[in-house]
């Protein structure tokens, strides 16, 4: 090996170790302070309500109507965002399957507020619309509709799986008790 | 000033201006009224550097909770309330952000010069990639400086986002945990996208303009058609630098300047106040107009349709969020090895009615992203899905045929004619265009 050929093989050598340096290195950004919120529902857990003049309250089946709906948080664990629940009440005939009607308890039906499709927040609309003719849960983002009374299964739009549901069940007072955790991934899943 | 001042024979002296002068102080700019799109999108870029240093020493680069006349308020979201108190920093802070609307409108347009004019051939291929490379940092810059008032809209876009990054197939989870400091949104999210948007982004895009000017200068620019005519073999035909370009630019440069603080003053943009501080609900909320496209695309992908290959599920909000917006940037970035015509060097602009193909492939890809940004608004113009969906396929086809048809039909009596002027320059000019432009 000639003096030219020695330089060459080394500048390479250095060079490469330099680009797996800075590979290295990169990758450790990740994070520094690695905030991982509230833990996830739970059984027991009191769901109260996540907004409005009732913030903090716990959702009872006095000031949740027959065919409307709330955001809930169980109560103590604001701060996961992926605890953010839409607890909805129909009449409790309205529910067929796919909904698992075991887990529901007098019309009330706990589903994730997640969307599936690219996790904002999803609202319910008791007004009927022209791509669901009922009471329906549609995400703002991209227009993706759900179907509560059918287990929360995508009516139309971008959304590529049905809103994980949660168990709930009602105490002697009226309050909504989370009745488990969820089954399903929430929001997005990564491919 | 004499050349022969104490004063200029003082500065020459020790830094040797005259040669300066005479070797880039002369460069021609040839004039065409579309050959300032760039120029805007540069004095944009400057005005959002000088606007942007200023607005850095208010924001406060943090989600801590602080208390803002008795109201638990993220600092980064206080911070902007109370600097949108102070007269002067909220007018500065608009002009911040209709500058970075006006830098990414005018680099779109400048794109689209270059692209239908032909001007990305060779040998300008290299700055053509990277054009299209500062185009992407700008539109990233964008959507980083977006989340950072950290009110409710900036929150849901920038979540946005990072669902997208968490759906690339086998990375995701990955990537959008590295882009996005840890899962959304955490307590290091914005001291990160601080970081990105005024450290990071604004020295790549100072080196990617450094080197887009190089190439520039290096290269020469590509000429007017019209200027054929009185080319005196290979010489370039324009505006010196110093003073004429110089005295146009600087007249550029003020009138940006005022239409931006005009447009601050009468259009105020982004109202944090009236947007409020990150809550549980989702607002309704659309992304700023150079995104809509893929707003509108995630709309109208059904969530049926995905893909997969070698283990990952490409879903439908990696189809329309990464593969679509990805795809394109390919196709642009190819555009050079993908026109086939004419592959000698080139110093003349092609009308664009020259290469009906061209021309219709671009108007066919414009109309595609008119029918996606329409699709954004399908709720609001209450138009069908379904109706949109068939548009994707047929708008892009319709609009690219009668392109075509057009140009054949007006660029045919032309045509001929450069085409042959072009051969007789090939013959007799071009040895003497590449000695002097290398």
């Amino acid at each position: 090996m000639d003096r030219r050929k020695f330089a060459t093989s080394i500048l390479g050598t250095g060079i490469v170790g330099a680009l797996a340096a800075m590979g290295s290195t990169i990758a450790s950004i990740r994070a520094v302070r690695r905030s991982t919120g509230a833990a996830a529902v739970a059984e027991g857990d009191k769901l109260v309500f996540a907004m409005g003049p009732n913030a903090g309250k716990a959702a009872t089946r006095d000031n949740v109507q027959t065919g409307d709906a709330v955001l809930v948080f169980p109560q103590g664990k604001e701060s996961n965002h992926d605890n953010l629940i839409m607890l909805v009440r129909l009449e409790p005939s309205a529910y067929e399957a796919p909904t698992k009607i075991e887990l529901t308890a007098q019309g009330f039906a706990a589903y994730s507020a997640i969307c599936t499709h690219l996790a904002c927040t999803v609202r319910f609309s008791a007004e009927p619309a022209a791509t669901a003719p009922f009471a329906h849960i549609h995400c703002p983002c991209h227009a993706g509709v759900f179907d509560p009374r059918h287990g929360a299964t995508v009516v139309s739009g971008p959304p590529p799986r049905p809103l994980p549901q949660l168990a709930v069940r009602l105490n002697d007072a009226g309050e909504v008790i989370a009745g488990g955790t969820f089954q399903d991934p929430i929001g997005v899943v990564a491919a | 000033m004499k050349p022969d001042s104490p004063f200029v024979a003082w500065w020459n002296e020790r830094l040797h201006l005259d040669r300066l002068y005479q070797k880039y102080m002369r460069k021609a700019f040839p004039v065409h009224s579309t050959f300032f799109l760039g120029e805007i999108a540069l004095f944009a870029f400057v005005i959002l550097v000088l606007t942007g240093v200023y607005l850095a020493f208010l924001y406060e680069p943090s989600i801590a909770e602080v208390d803002i006349g008795g109201t638990k308020l993220p600092a980064a979201y206080g911070s902007v309330v109370m600097l949108d108190q102070i007269p002067a920093a909220h007018l500065i802070r608009q002009i911040h952000h209709w500058s970075a609307h006006i830098m990414v409108v005018a680099l779109v347009l400048h794109l689209a010069r270059i692209f239908f004019t032909g001007a990305y051939k060779k040998p300008r291929e290299l700055n053509w990639i990277v054009g299209l490379g500062l185009l992407g940092l700008t539109i990233f810059a964008a959507f980083v400086g977006y989340l950072l008032p950290y009110d409710q809209f900036s929150v849901t876009a920038t979540g946005i986002g990072y669902n997208i990054a968490k759906s690339v197939p086998w990375v995701g989870e990955y990537l959008a945990d590295l882009v996005f400091a840890g899962k959304f949104p955490g307590s290091s999210l914005i001291p990160r996208f601080y970081g990105y948007h005024i450290m990071l982004l604004p020295l790549a895009l100072f080196a990617g303009i450094g080197v887009h000017l190089l190439l520039l200068v290096k290269q020469r620019h590509t000429e007017p058609p019209a200027a054929r005519r009185h080319s005196t073999g290979g010489r370039l035909i324009g505006m010196p630098l110093w003073p004429q370009q110089t005295v146009m630019m600087v007249v550029l440069l003020l009138v940006l300047g005022g239409a931006v603080t005009l447009l601050g003053t009468l259009f105020p943009v982004h109202p944090v106040e009236f947007y409020g501080p990150p809550a549980p609900e989702t607002p309704t909320v659309k992304p700023d107009w150079f995104l809509l496209w893929v707003y509108g695309a995630l709309r109208l992908i059904p969530g049926w349709m995905e893909v997969h290959v070698l283990g990952a599920t490409i879903g439908s909000e990696a189809i329309g969020g990464i593969l679509l917006p990805g795809l394109v940037g390919l196709v642009l970035v190819l555009v050079p090895w993908l026109d086939r015509t004419n592959r000698q060097r080139m110093e003349y602009l092609e009308p664009p009615t020259r290469r009906p193909v061209r021309l219709a492939w671009g108007v066919a890809l414009t109309g595609l992203i008119g029918v996606f940004t329409l699709a954004a608004y399908d709720q609001e113009l209450n138009l069908h899905k379904s109706w949109l969906q068939a548009a994707v396929l047929v708008v892009p086809l319709g609009l690219g045929g009668l392109a075509y048809y057009a140009a054949r039909r007006l660029g045919r009596g032309r045509g001929v004619e450069s085409d042959a002027a072009e051969a007789h320059e090939r013959h007799a000019a071009s040895p003497l265009i590449r000695e002097r432009s290398q």
